[in-house]
């Protein structure tokens, strides 16, 4: 897939937080689009094509889930757990972008498979150069597993 | 104790005048300053008696009126210790048998021969008085004192049977007559006297336990002596019931009190974790605004900066910067600070020479430009939680580091020996001197309180939780941290560990 295609799936609830980091991408990147869903019921109606998510022209798979863990409806998770047992998807690497560095958390989630675990910087300079740095890695030097579901 | 009483004066009764000043020159030749008083008649004893003057009684055995008999029978009615004496005629020896035996304390011949003896026996019989009176003082001041202190008085065989019993002794142990006492004795006393000790007096204490189950606890001193030839065994007996019951209640009370500072120890350790829950609760939710803010003063600081040169403006907004920066820093430390107090620790081996010197790396990359003399001993490897004691090393090297920043040669020696800590145990002691700016030796306490600084943020970048951190992930280990400084002279921080982590 050209790195052209790529595409961020973004789950965050917290509009403000949705706000600095599609700022930062945009700092960064102009080109691959980030597209957001605000709880982890959508999330998972998204990654399965349910409902509005259907059309996959307008709501493609992402290449990259970015992913917080306190969230409305369903918990990160949960669509984390639900992700990784569906055929195919399951490859979709995840980075989890969360408030807390609490043991559990990132105990649980690297047990289920994510990629990576990112806390949210306190300063948004910090959190500038992060997205920077995961712009920089994931989208243009990381190989991505086809998802094609044929 | 009375002093001895002098003989004052003496109740003469004698018919005969003559008699009488013979009497009274005999006296008076011993005792000169004795008064002599007289009575002829009943009336005039009746009369002395009642005003009751007189210390001793001389009276003659042939009175016209009565016999010296009646005079002594009058006399023991009235008061039975008082001496008297009796003049009798040669011839009447049976009487003064009689009289002796009636408690007469002393006869004398009426002949010229034998009433120089006079003087003499009175004497004697007064010194006797005096005696008796102090004996008969002694004993009931005795009496007295044992029953104020219900002590009990008894005597024994060597085999412990019972010979004499003080109604002290009865009272004590609620018995009223000796034979009873006597079979108590033996019930309950008698097989400890088998076993006689070696000393001649000797405690023991004895607990009885009587009907409907009352308990009886007695203290007995003994001692053993030998009485007209033979070896008995006299002792005191005090009922310490009552002591014993304090004891008890004491002990009871004490081991409630050990119960209580368990509890209350508990309940303080569980106090104290959910103040830590509650302080990280707080810092936790309150990061995320102070992050939000932070964001949005970046942004509104990109887009006031070029349309506005309003000097005020522009400062005001480089203040909300670093205030937000500022409380962002303190929100992470605490957390961190915090993290350092919940995490579980987890043991393993740490080389602690490899440990220095991957943490002096990572700070060097951020010193290039500086220089820095680093002498760091042979440093041992122990047990320890890695991540905690990783973050010592970083915050210790970093403050040396730090505060040695206005210095042109920095120096910072890290050195290890083995001794004890405040318990005596056997520990590793490690220090980190540095050349830097120092500290006042008075300011120590301050050095590990959590957001304690010494100089302000804008003399040296810090929050001040560093010290508080590394002071507690070295608790944790059962270690202590302690520092040394000078004003403008550098600074040694030393933290020990255990040897043994127990």
């Amino acid at each position: 897939m050209n790195f052209r295609d790529h595409s961020i799936l973004m789950v965050e609830d917290d509009s403000n937080d949705i706000f600095f980091i599609q700022r930062a991408f945009r700092q960064v990147n102009k080109t691959n689009p980030i597209r957001v869903v605000k709880d982890g019921e959508a999330a998972i109606d998204y990654l399965s094509g349910a409902g509005e998510y259907s059309d996959r022209e307008q709501y493609p798979l992402p290449t990259l889930i970015l992913l917080d863990l306190k969230l409305p409806r369903r918990s990160g998770t949960e669509v984390l757990k639900w992700l990784r047992q569906q055929p195919v998807i399951k490859r979709l690497p995840v980075v989890i972008l969360t408030s807390s560095r609490e043991n559990v958390d990132v105990n649980t989630t690297y047990e289920l498979g994510i990629s990576s675990y990112l806390v949210k910087p306190v300063s948004f300079d910090a959190l500038s150069s992060m997205i920077a740095t995961l712009n920089t890695y994931w989208l243009k030097l990381n190989e991505y597993p086809s998802v094609t579901l044929t | 104790m009375a002093l001895e009483k002098p003989l004052q004066r003496i109740l003469l009764i004698d018919d005969d005048p003559n008699d009488r000043l013979l009497a009274i020159r005999e006296v008076n030749r011993e005792f000169p300053d004795v008064e002599i008083l007289e009575a002829l008649n009943w009336q005039q004893i009746h009369q002395s008696f009642a005003a009751d003057e007189f210390d001793l009684v001389i009276t003659d055995y042939e009175l016209n009126w009565a016999t010296g008999l009646e005079v002594l029978q009058a006399l023991k009615a009235h008061d039975d210790q008082r001496p008297i004496i009796m003049f009798t005629d040669s011839g009447s020896q049976e009487i003064a048998v009689k009289a002796m035996k009636a408690g007469l304390d002393d006869y004398v011949l009426k002949s010229p021969k034998h009433l120089v003896r006079l003087a003499q026996a009175v004497r004697s019989v007064w010194e006797n008085a005096q005696v008796r009176r102090r004996a008969s003082e002694l004993e009931f001041r005795l009496q007295f004192l044992l029953n104020e202190l219900a002590v009990g008085v008894f005597r024994t065989t060597l085999e412990g049977e019972l010979i004499e019993a003080s109604d002290g002794l009865l009272e004590l142990l609620h018995l009223n007559s000796l034979a009873a006492a006597q079979s108590f004795f033996q019930q309950n006393l008698a097989a400890s006297f088998h076993k006689l000790p070696t000393q001649n007096r000797w405690h023991r204490e004895v607990k009885i336990v009587r009907a409907k189950a009352k308990i009886l606890w007695l203290r007995i001193s003994e001692t053993k002596v030998r009485i007209n030839g033979n070896w008995v065994i006299d002792g005191l007996v005090h009922n310490v019931t009552a002591h014993k019951e304090t004891e008890a209640t004491l002990e009871a009370l004490n081991q409630t009190l050990e119960q209580r500072v368990v509890e209350r120890t508990a309940r303080l350790e569980q106090l104290n974790q959910e103040l830590e829950m509650f302080a990280f609760a707080i810092s936790h939710d309150l990061r995320a605004p102070i992050r939000q803010i932070s964001g949005f003063v970046a942004f509104l600081k990109q887009s006031i900066e070029p349309v506005t040169s309003d000097k005020a403006v522009l400062r005001y907004l480089r203040q909300i910067v670093n205030l937000t920066g500022q409380a962002g820093r303190m929100i992470d430390d605490l957390l961190q600070y915090s993290s350092t107090g919940r995490a579980e620790l987890q043991y393993v081996t740490v080389d602690m020479e490899k440990l220095v010197k991957e943490v002096k790396q990572q700070i060097e990359v951020q010193t290039t430009d500086r220089t820095i003399h680093w002498r760091i001993s042979s440093l041992p490897t122990l047990t320890g939680d890695r991540t905690l004691l990783s973050r010592v090393w970083q915050n210790l090297l970093e403050n040396a580091v730090k505060y040695t920043q206005n210095k042109a040669q920095a120096k910072i020696e890290i050195d290890y020996r083995t001794g004890q800590n405040e318990q005596g145990k056997l520990s590793h002691i490690f220090s980190v001197r540095d050349n830097g700016i120092g500290f006042e030796q008075k300011e120590h306490a301050r050095l590990f309180g959590v957001f304690q600084r010494l100089h302000s943020e804008r003399e040296f970048a810090g929050t001040g939780i560093g010290l508080a951190s590394t002071k507690r992930a070295i608790y944790r280990h059962k270690g202590s941290v302690w520092a040394e400084g000078k004003a403008e002279a550098g600074a040694v921080f030393y933290f020990s560990l255990p040897y043994s982590i127990e």
